[in-house]
Order: structure tokens, then sequence, then C-alpha cells
């Protein structure tokens, strides 16, 4: 065999094959990743740091191949059958392939070994397009190779245009095996890579008009962008991508807000946006937002306007309002008062005793005693005729 | 893009009293509840504690939520509502929303004043004072339908009022500051305005300025000579110079012509005839009785000037007038005429010329109206002219009908040829002073209800006396008496003086010093004097002393202690004189002793005499008033009466009256006459203000002076140590003289050692018989320590032994005053018995640490007693030690009286003892008593170490040994019981 740095990755891979092929019938589990992982280890020969990283992301890719059954010139098979000890196996290999990504040195992969970089983005771009399906296992690496391998400036952005490029033509390639989603969404990538965010918006839109966009792959670009602290860069795409995540699960929504999150503190002219469309999206996600960046007055407001009663909350959601405005509980608390009054069973008062006992102590903390007795006295005396009201207000040592 | 859970419409209606009604419509159209709509509306007013106290009302179906009027303008100027909820609102609420700010702004910045229109009708009311928002008003209520419109102006109008109220007029202060500076605004009179616009209303109220150069006043002008008559003129007075006044005549027609300046006459014209209607409503028809031209010019007479000035003017005043008045008539009118007894001054002033409060004191009548003061007859004349005002001395004076009658009365009921007696007069005199302060605020406040007030005018003499009376710095000193053998301390002086100094008067006192500061030897030094001063042409009677038996022999002992010269008689026992003989002896001797239960014995034999002086000691003996030694006491008469007591009798108020009528008999009135008068008052209604009246009367004639008192404590040694002389009841005598008898009939046959034996165990047996007859006995005590259940027979206990009363009652006496004592004694047994006595008879703990006392329970006890945190039901005041035990090492300062009940006779064993209170740490001072049985060996052996005569101090060791070393005669003497004292 030939020198194995001067193959090809095709050359590579056929090799890689030759080793795995004595584990074919094993169960495709952590064991054969393990396994298989250390049979190339072997044929491995000496390479530079950025050789290896090349080296050991392909090894990585044969047996993510053979677990999920592809080949680089065929589609997984639809429908295919991966069992749970397979599942977990890919997660372990996509696990090290991430892992090796974020390496620092990975950085400087496609500066040193050039060549080496266009057969891997080739191979994978491949991959990729012909994927259809729920998951997708090809398309994170594809772009992860592009976001770490490759460097931004003059010599990144012609890499990124030619890569356009080659994805507009590779439809033509592959006709109907083009998996159309990851085809956009791969393009969106790269106009998001050359900064052409206009054009990337509008064709995640286009993407999730059409298809419906997967929020990952939206995240791919917002992590990017947020770990760079391009800020209003952060906030255009915030802005434009809001839209999107309409009628996406909670735990999208969550990741998305929290790139609000972390844009606020830097950019506090951001926060003004983020409220009206985050109460459309998910008032809940709404309200607890609120309260993460200290708007306490809106979050009473909130509730009363909804209804809420305090008790559905515990004390410990109330303590940061008590420490900074305490005078907005008041209304909350007063209204829950009258509300559990006017149930007029022994459970309500009770209630209401409890919430009178928090007012007794805010009116303490804000100073007003004064007004506070004025109203326990009118209060207990509007309520005169109510013995069971009495007794528990006495109870509570409220009155006397 | 919004955030809004709800789209709610709120419908808003005010009701003529500014109220504001709202209902609420949600999206489908369904009202809302009242609740659901104030919460979420009120989300944010706190004023109405966030929608919760905001009243909901009931119309058919559906449900209205009330904001009181003073809320309305606020609440829709702040427009302070949710964010979360869309709000619409319905016409008229958006035209509230719109113009409430400006509404708010105008209250912030004052621009309102009161509506004439609500004025007229009856009430105050606040309206805008802003043309530009009235303007816009009514552009904003033009697209409403005419009824709409002028309910939503009225309900603005209240509500802006009620605001106005709230803001600038909410505090009680800020309310009487409006009612004071303009009084027009609350006038009930609303007649007056019936000429007016709004514009001169104003103008009148004081709200806005007037522009004019003058002010119309109205002048009554008093008559130069006496015979002419009042007269009554319009004046206009430039405001410039308020000196300037132009007479203005008015016609019946209402034009005005006089001489003005020239600039004046445009307003003159324009305002005369409103003057003139506005006068018309104001005053009677008599008042236009002149010519055409002028018609305020009519002559009036008195009363008619009376009428005007007490009548009238206060109406102009209420209807914006001004009115010019004699400067007089302010004063004048309010002076109550005042009913003087003035004390005539003797021809001859000798101070001797009154004695007791019977005696009788010339006065004339003086009626003092204001500045002059008048002589009975002068009074007649005047009241005979049957005017309301006089002209007298060239001063006015105003007489109403009812106080004159009032006085006449009070000066027939009292007989001018009879005098007063001194005890009314002093009566008044000291009650009068207090009133003297209230009267000028009454004057003040115009009370409208006159009464005549009796007052007393003293004389020079009387003035002085009296304020000798009350004030102690004035006491004439008196020099002590020369046989007086004790040193007087400067407040014990003070006493004997003060009570001399009644006696110049015949008037009683009460000494009333705290236990321990000397009231005995105060006493003495009195009898003393009155013995010294007694001059030949007196037939010296002597002075009876009433005290009660436990201390007649304390009495005795302390007079020949302090005043050997005095001859005392003992008037007590079985084989006491009676009739003719005591009669006699009596005559003989100074002071006479008897106790209250033989002064109620001999109650009619002791009338007989008349007494140089009666003392009482311990007076609270004769509290009730009811019991025969009380009414037996009352009924001796003597020159001058004397009660001593150590209790604080202020706070006990029959007891006060008991003594009271004692020492000055009538002075406090009759029994239910006081009570009604005082006692009821003070005990139950708490009455301060006869209190005061009570405490006036009394304190003259008490002297009291507490331990606390500074400058008493300057006088005091830090270690006052006293004897008190107690006698042995019968039974304590018999067994003592059984013991020394059998104690002689051994000492004939035994020597040496035995002898001694013998001698040491009578002295034991003895001191226990003074002590307590059942140490000796050995008789078991039912009730006492271990046996339980049984109830302790204290007092058949107490009365064996008089030490044990006396020391139950000056116990009794020192924990009332809060204080704490110690108690030592050598015999266990007495220890306890003390205890348990002192321990139900107090209801309080009562410790007792003796040699078989462990450590940790000593230390327990010295914890408890020292303390000052315990609650008073677990807090030990009396702290019983045996002499021995009272040793070493115990702090108990927390005592400031020292008992020893018998006697250890070395002085510095027992100055040890008593050391274990007087110590560094002792912050009062200590008093010690000294228990000494009379005519018992105690009382001899104190004498001698007294006179350390035949006992050198090598002699004297800690035990008693050297005792056994006298003479069989020597202890014969020293034994023998002196029988003088013990009851028989």
């Amino acid at each position: 065999m030939k020198a194995i740095h001067t193959m090809k990755i095709s050359e590579w891979h056929t090799v890689f094959r030759s080793c795995t092929a004595v584990f074919s019938e094993h169960i495709k589990n952590l064991d054969f990743v393990k396994t298989a992982l250390s049979a190339i280890g072997q044929v491995k020969p000496e390479l530079t740091p950025q050789e290896e990283l090349v080296f050991d992301l392909h090894a990585h890719l044969h047996i993510l191949m053979l677990l999920v059954n592809a080949t680089p010139d065929q589609a997984p098979r639809h429908g295919a059958f991966i069992g749970f000890h397979t599942h977990t196996a890919i997660s372990e290999v996509q696990e090290q392939i991430a892992s090796s990504l974020r390496q620092q040195r990975a950085a400087y992969v496609e500066a040193y070994c050039p060549q080496l970089f266009a057969e891997s983005v080739t191979i994978i771009r491949g991959l990729m397009l012909q994927e259809a399906g729920e998951k997708a296992y090809f398309s994170d690496i594809y772009f992860g190779v592009w976001r770490n391998w490759t460097q931004p400036g003059q010599h990144g952005a012609a890499l990124y245009a030619q890569e356009l490029q080659l994805l507009q033509t590779a439809k033509d390639d592959l006709g109907f095996d083009l998996s159309r989603y990851p085809w956009l969404t791969a393009q969106a990538w790269m106009l998001s890579f050359l900064d052409r965010d206009q054009e990337a918006l509008e064709l995640f839109t286009e993407i999730n008009n059409s298809l419906k966009l997967r929020p990952d792959d939206l995240f791919h670009v917002l992590d990017a962008i947020s770990e760079a602290l391009e800020w209003p860069r952060l906030l255009e795409w915030l802005l434009g991508t809001t839209p999107l995540m309409t009628g996406k699960r909670m735990n999208s929504l969550d990741i998305f807000y929290h790139y609000w999150d972390q844009l606020i503190p830097q950019h506090s002219s951001a926060e003004q946006f983020m409220w009206e469309p985050l109460f459309q999206l998910s008032p809940s996600l709404y309200e607890k937002k609120l309260l993460v960046h200290g708007k306490w007055k809106l979050w009473i407001d909130y509730q009363i306007s909804l209804g809420t009663d305090p008790f559905d909350y515990r004390v410990s959601v109330f303590a940061p309002i008590e420490k900074n405005e305490p005078e907005l509980l008041l209304p909350f608390y007063h209204q829950a008062v009258e509300s559990n009054v006017l149930l007029k069973n022994r459970g309500g008062y009770k209630a209401a005793v409890k919430l009178l006992k928090r007012l007794a102590k805010l009116y303490k903390k804000l100073k007003e005693e004064q007004r506070w007795d004025a109203f326990i006295d009118a209060f207990a005396s509007r309520h005169s005729r109510l013995r069971a009201l009495q007794e528990e207000l006495r109870k509570g040592k409220l009155i006397t | 893009m919004s955030t809004y859970f709800k789209y709610l419409s709120v419908q808003v209606n005010i009701t003529s009293h500014g109220d504001a009604l709202l209902y609420g419509v949600d999206e489908t159209g369904e009202y809302l509840s009242g609740v659901s709509l104030k919460h979420r509306l009120f989300a944010w007013h706190s004023a109405s504690f966030y929608g919760t106290e905001l009243e909901i009302q009931q119309v058919q179906d559906l449900e209205l939520v009330l904001l009181p009027a003073e809320q309305v303008i606020p609440f829709f100027s702040d427009n302070h509502i949710l964010a979360h909820i869309a709000w619409n609102w319905g016409e008229l609420a958006e035209a509230l929303v719109k113009l409430a700010p400006y509404l708010a702004e105008d209250i912030k910045a004052r621009r309102y004043m009161p509506s004439f229109s609500a004025y007229r009708a009856g009430k105050l009311q606040w309206t805008w004072d802003n043309l530009v928002l009235q303007r816009q008003i009514q552009a904003e209520l033009a697209s409403f339908d005419d009824d709409d419109a002028t309910g939503f102006l009225d309900g603005l109008q209240a509500a802006f009022s009620a605001a106005v109220f709230e803001t600038w007029y909410g505090t009680e202060t800020e309310s009487a500051d409006l009612r004071r500076e303009f009084p027009l605004l609350f006038a009930k009179d609303h007649a007056a305005v019936a000429g007016l616009d709004a514009q001169t209303w104003l103008v009148a109220a004081g709200w806005k300025a007037d522009q004019a150069l003058f002010r119309p006043l109205l002048q009554l002008a008093e008559p130069q000579h006496i015979e002419d008559p009042w007269q009554l003129k319009l004046v206009l007075q430039d405001k410039l110079d308020p000196a300037v006044l132009v007479p203005v005549r008015l016609s019946d027609t209402g034009e005005a012509s006089g001489a003005w300046p020239s600039a004046w006459t445009a307003a003159v014209r324009e305002r005369s005839a409103g003057w003139l209607d506005r006068l018309r409503a104001c005053l009677s028809a008599a008042r236009f009785a002149g010519p055409r031209e002028d018609v305020l010019h009519s002559d009036l007479g008195n009363d008619a000037a009376w009428q005007f000035l007490a009548l009238d003017s206060p109406r102009l005043l209420a209807a914006g007038w001004q009115v010019l008045l004699p400067a007089w008539w302010e004063t004048a009118s309010r002076r109550k005429p005042k009913l003087r007894a003035k004390v005539s001054t003797p021809a001859e002033s000798n101070g001797e010329s009154l004695f007791g409060l019977d005696s009788l004191i010339d006065f004339d009548w003086r009626i003092a109206i204001g500045e002059t003061s008048l002589t009975e007859s002068e009074f007649n004349e005047l009241v005979d002219r049957n005017e309301r005002l006089v002209r007298f001395r060239g001063q006015w004076i105003a007489l109403d009908p009812s106080l004159l009658s009032q006085i006449r009365k009070a000066m027939s009921g009292i007989d001018r040829s009879q005098g007063l007696s001194f005890q009314d007069v002093l009566q008044l005199h000291l009650l009068g002073e207090s009133d003297r302060a209230e009267e000028e605020q009454l004057e003040q406040e115009a009370a409208q209800e006159q009464r005549i007030q009796l007052e007393v005018e003293l004389n020079e003499h009387l003035m002085k006396l009296v304020s000798q009376l009350s004030q102690r710095s004035e006491w004439p000193l008196l020099p002590v008496p020369a046989g007086l053998k004790a040193e007087l301390r400067t407040y014990q002086q003070e006493g004997f003086a003060w009570l001399s100094f009644l006696r110049r008067f015949g008037l009683g006192a009460c000494l009333a010093d705290d236990m321990g500061l000397g009231k005995t030897v105060q006493l003495i030094a009195y009898l003393l004097s009155l013995k010294e001063s007694s001059t030949s042409t007196e037939t010296g009677t002597p002075a009876l002393i009433i005290c009660p038996t436990s201390v007649l022999g304390n009495w005795q002992k302390e007079i020949s202690r302090f005043a050997p010269t005095l001859k005392v008689m003992l008037h007590y026992g079985s084989k006491r004189l009676a009739d003719e003989a005591f009669l006699a002896e009596s005559q003989q001797a100074d002071v006479i002793l008897t106790s209250f239960a033989t002064a109620t014995l001999d109650q009619e034999l002791l009338q007989r005499s008349t007494w140089s002086a009666i003392c009482l000691d311990e007076a609270q003996n004769i509290k009730n008033a009811q019991t025969k030694q009380s009414a037996a006491v009352r009924s001796f008469t003597s020159k001058h009466r004397i009660a001593l007591t150590g209790t604080p009798i202020e706070n006990r108020l029959s007891e006060l009256w008991s003594i009271y009528d004692f020492m000055n008999p009538g002075f406090l009135g009759t029994a239910h006459g006081f009570q009604q008068r005082f006692g009821n008052p003070i005990e139950k209604e708490h009455n301060k203000e006869r209190t005061a009246d009570l405490q006036k009367l009394v304190k003259p004639f008490m002297l009291r002076r507490k331990k606390k008192d500074p400058s008493i404590q300057l006088d005091l040694p830090d270690k006052n140590e006293m004897k008190t002389y107690i006698h042995l009841t019968a039974e304590q005598g018999a067994l003592y003289n059984q013991a020394v008898n059998q104690l002689m009939d051994r000492m004939q046959k035994l020597e040496g050692i035995e002898r001694k034996g013998a001698i040491l165990s009578a002295i034991m047996q003895l001191k226990q018989i003074c002590d307590h007859p059942v140490l000796l006995t050995k008789e078991p005590v039912p009730g006492l320590a271990d046996a339980g259940d049984e109830e302790l027979d204290t007092e058949g206990l107490v009365s064996r032994s008089a030490k044990l009363e006396r020391l139950l009652a000056m116990v009794r006496e020192l924990r009332d005053e809060g204080e704490r004592c110690l108690i030592f004694t050598q015999y266990i047994g007495m220890g306890q018995l003390l205890q348990s006595v002192l321990q139900q008879e107090l209801q309080e703990p009562v410790l007792y640490l003796n040699g078989s006392t462990s450590k940790l329970a000593r230390d327990r006890m010295i914890d408890t007693f020292q303390s000052t945190s315990l609650p008073p039901v677990e807090q030990p005041s009396v702290f019983i030690l045996s002499i021995k035990a009272g040793g070493v090492g115990l702090n108990l300062t927390a005592a400031n009286h020292v008992f020893h009940f018998d006697r250890w006779w070395n002085p510095a064993v027992e100055n040890q003892a008593t050391d274990r209170a007087y110590r560094m740490g002792q912050t009062r001072d200590v008093q010690v008593h000294k228990f000494i049985s009379l005519g018992t060996l105690e009382e001899r052996i104190d004498e001698m170490l007294e006179n350390k005569q035949q006992l050198s101090e090598n002699v004297i060791s800690s035990s008693e040994g050297w005792i056994t070393e006298l003479s069989t005669e020597a202890l014969k003497e020293l034994f023998t019981l002196r029988q003088d004292w013990s009851q028989t």
C-alpha cells in the first residue's frame, strides 16, 4: 500500500473499510466504535497535527457511515432500523467529532492542508446532500468543518464563495438524489459566512416557509456570531429570525431566547425589540424572561392581567422583587386577599391571613406602618360579620 | 404587535356627588364582574389599596364599581393602568381621561375658588378658576346630549371639589385654618348675600382681593356726655391710610352722599345700593329710622346700643362687614362679674386674735366687674337702674341680669354679721388659687353659661399666715427646748417648729414622716417646748398621748431618754387610777400616756379635761370613723390635736377623712359629703380636678418627709441605729419570773462550774422567753413548717410575744414601701417560727438561713434575695439569718433594714451581722432596729453596754462568760424583772 499520506482521502476510506471489515458482523455499539477506532489507529501514519485532525475526522466519519448504513456514494437507506445501542454509539462518535473540531489547532487545517481540506469537503458535501429523513448526521459535520477548519478573511471568503458555486452545481450533478433541505441550508450557511446576512436570512425564511426549518441549523449560525461577539449583527439575525420561531418547540425557543439573554447585557437597546414578539410566541416564556431581566413591574402587571394567584408561585420567585421593588407586590397580595375572602370559606380565610401577614411585613419594610394600620383596621371592621375570618385574623395576630 | 391578554371596555358615569360609577365589558361582550373590573382597572391605584377597598354596587344584573369623588380626578389623570390589557374607554370615560390631567394640574397649582352658586345653595364647594379649561370642557361636552352633558359637568365639579378638599384641606389643622381665614365661607346667613354677585362675594369673603381703594365700615360712636345718645354711622376707610375715615350718608334709595376723594366716586356709586341691601338684611328695622337722606342717623339709647354691640355686630361680622366699636367693648363684654368677700383689717392686729378654724372673721362684700370694683351699696344702686349698659366712674359696664340675680342670691345667703369662719376663708382661698389660672382660659372661650363664683380677698395679716402655712420656707424656726437630750437633725427641727407654729393658730397637724425619721423625738421636743413655755398664768394642763398598746413602753422609754424633765403618767392596766384620783394625779403630770383601748374604756373620764394637746401615735388606728375607738378619741377636747402616722394616708381617702376630722373637726365636711365631693370622683372616676382640690385643702396641715428625699438623705446617717423597746406579755412575765426564781434558788446551792453552768443556761432561757414563750415550753405548734396541712394560728402566736407583734407591724410597714430587710436571731426555733408567721402574714416567700443550710442552698438564697428581676410573687424580701451564719462572705445589700430580734452582747459580732447589709454596694441608708425587752436583762445589759461602765472591751468577748463572773447580788439585779411595764 502506498504511504497513506500520499493517498487521497477516498483511498483512506478504502483502507478503513478493510480495517473494519472484520468487525462488520459485530453489533454496532460503543465497543464496536472503540474496536474500529483502534483498528484504524493501527494504520495511522506519522502526520502533522492538522493532518492528524483530518485523519481522525475521516476515521470517525467512516465509522459513522457504518453506523448509519451509509456509503460515500450512496445515501443511507430510508427507514433502516437503528437500534438503541447504535444510537448511543452514534452520539459518541458525533461527540468525538465535535470535540475534535473545537480544538484550537483545527483553525489551521485549511491553511496547512488545503488539498486535504478540499477533498474532505467534497466527501462530506456528498454525504450531506444525499441525506434525507429525520436525522441529519452529516450536515452538522459539514458546518463544523467549514466553521472550524477555515478562517474568515479574504482567503476564507474566496473559499466560501467557491463552495457556494459548488453547491449550486451539485444540484445538477445529483439530480433527484439531491436532498433539498440540506442543499438550501448549506447555501444559507455559506452566505452567512460571507456576511451576506440579508440573503442568508431570506434563504432561511424560504426554508422555513417551504420545508420547516430545524432550529438547530439556524443556531449554528447564531452560535458562530455570538461566539465572535458580533452583537449588532446578532441583533439583526435575532430580529430577522424571530418570525421563524413560530410554532417551534419550547426547547428551541429556550435556546433561541438564550441568545437574546446573551445579547442584552452587551447591547441594552436590543431589549425593547424582544418583548412583543416574545409575548406573541410564548406568553409563558415571556413571563419567565421578565423575571430574568428584572422587569418586576411588568411581571406583576402580567400576573394581575392574567388573574393568577400568588400561591401559584413559590416564595422564592418573589424574593428578588421583595428585595428590589417590594411595593410592587402590594397590589398582587391585596387583590389576592380580597379574592380569597370572597370565597367565604375557612380555607380562603386562612390563605387571606397568610397573605395579610406578608403584606404586614412589606409595609413594615417600606416604613409605612401607619398606612398598614389604617388598612387593617378598616379591613377588620369591614368584615366584622365574618366570624371565621375574625378568628383567623386573631390567630394570625393581625388584630387583637 | 402588542402584549395584551385581553381587550376590555370601560364605561364611566359620574354622580352628582362626584363619585364615579364604572362597569366593564370584555371582548365577547360579557359584562365583567365588579371584582374583576376593579382588580384590573385599579391594579396600580394605591389610594384604594389597588382596588380592594372600592365598593361594588349592584344595579339589576350589572355590577358597578364605585370610585369615591376625591379619587376620581387623581386616578384618571394619573391613568396608571395595566400594560397587559388593552383598555377601551367609553365616551364619558374618554372625556374624563382627557380632562382629568388639566384639572389635576389646576388643583395642584391652587387654581380653584369657592363656588358662589353652591354657596347660595348652602354648601361650600370648590370649582376651577381657569377660563381656558372651562372652554375646553365645554368643547369636550359639546358632542354629548344635553342631559348627559349637564350631569357630567355637575359630577365633574363635585369630583373636583372633593379632590380639592382632600388635597388642601384634608387635615384637622388645614380645615381649621380655612375656617379661620375665611369665616364667611362657612356663614349660615345666606340671605345676607342676596344682592351680591359672584365676584363681590369672593371679594367679601376675602378670597379675591378687593380692587377698590376703600372699604365700608359701620361705626358705633359712644356719647361724649352722659346724657347724649349713641350714634351709628357708615364710614369709608381708606385702605392705604386706615386713619382716614369718611362718613357717608345713605339715603333710603341707596344713594350715598359725603365728601370722599374723587377717585372713589365711581366705586361708591356702584356699590352703595348694595350696602343698603346688605345692611337691611343684617340689622333690625329700628336702625333705619333716620331721615330719608340719612337713614342710619337715629339716636340710640343705652339699651339699643347694647343690642348693637352684643347682637348686631356679630351678625355684621359674619356677613363680611367690618365694624368699629368702642375699644373697651371687647374686654368688657367678656368679664364675668365676681363676688368677693374682702376680709376687714382689724384695728389692732395682734396675731393671737385668731385661734382655731372656728374663729370668725369679719368681711365686706365687693363686686368686681372688669377693672372696676364696687361696694355692696354701689352695686345695688347700679342694679336698680335696670339697664344693660351703664356708665360708672367714667366706664361703661355691661350687666347681665341673670348674673346679677345670682350675685344677689349669694350675698343674701351669707349673713355678714356673723362673718366667715377662718375655715371657710382658708378653704376658699386654697381652692381659689387654682381657679385663677383657669379663668383666663375660660374667658377666652366665652362660656355660654356664666356662674357666679365667690372669692375671698385676704387682708395682709391673713395673707402672711396662709402663705406661711403653705410654704415651708416661711415657717419661723423655733429654738430647740433646753431640756431636750438629743441632737435634732435639721428636718426634725423643722418638724417640731411646724407643730408649734400650727399650735399658735389652733390648727391641727398631721406628722407623717417615713418610719425611722424620728417622729417620736419631734413630738417629744414639741411637748417639752409646751412645758417650758407655759406661763404661770396658764394652768398647766397635761398633754395626752394615745398610742397602740405595744408601744406604750417605747414612749415611756423615749421620753425618759430625751426629755427626762417631762413627768409622765401611765394610764393603763387594771391598776390604773380612776375618777378623782386620776384627775388629781394627772394635774401633776406633763404627759399622760394611754392606749387606744384604754382611752375607749375611759372615754368619760378623759373627756372631763381639756388637754393642752392630744397626740395620736399610729393614727391610722382611728381610720375607721365609725368605731368606738375613733369616736371616743374625737370626743376629747384639747387646745391642739396632732396625729402621727407612718403610712401614707393620702391614698386612702376614708382614712384621711377620719384623721383630719380628728385634727380639725369639720374641716373636710361630713363623711357623707366628703364621699360625694371627693371620695367617688377621685377613687372611681379618677377626677383630676377633685384630686387637685383635695390635695390643696389637705396640704397645709400635713408634713410628710420621705427617706428618699435628697435633703433628708443628707441628714440621715448612713447607718441609723434605733432601739425598739418592747414589754413582755403576762405569760412571758410569769415565765420569766419563774425562771429567775428558779435560778436564784439554785444559786444558793451551787459552786464553781456548776454555778456557771446554771447561770448560762438561765440566761438562755430568759432570752428565749423574751423572744417567744414556745421556745421554752417546747410545745408543738400546729401549722409550723413540717406540720403540713394545718393552718398556722398566726394571731395566737403573735399575741404571745410583743416582740413578734412589733416586728410584724414594722416589717409590714417597710414592705408597703417596697423595701427589704434582714432579721437576725440566735435561736433556730425562733427563726422557723418567724419564717412561718411572716410568710403567712405577708403572703410572700421568706428566706431562712442557718448553720444547717447547704452551701448551694445558701448561694441560691442570696441570689434570689439580691435579685431585681423576679416577679413579685416569687421575690423574697425578708431574710432571716442566724447571727452566726450571717457571718462570713454574705452580700445582702438589697436590704436596707436590719432587725436584731435578740441581742448578741458583743457589739463587734452584732455590727458584723449588720454589715451584711451596710457595706459597699449599699446605695441607701440602712436602718438598724434592736429589740429590747423592757424590764428584763436585755434592757439592763443594753444600758451597761451604753454606759460602758462596768465592762471594758477585754471583758466583753464573744461568749457571755463574763456574766458568770458577776456576784449573786449583781446577778439578781441584772435578772430581776422590773414590774412597772408588764400587763397584769
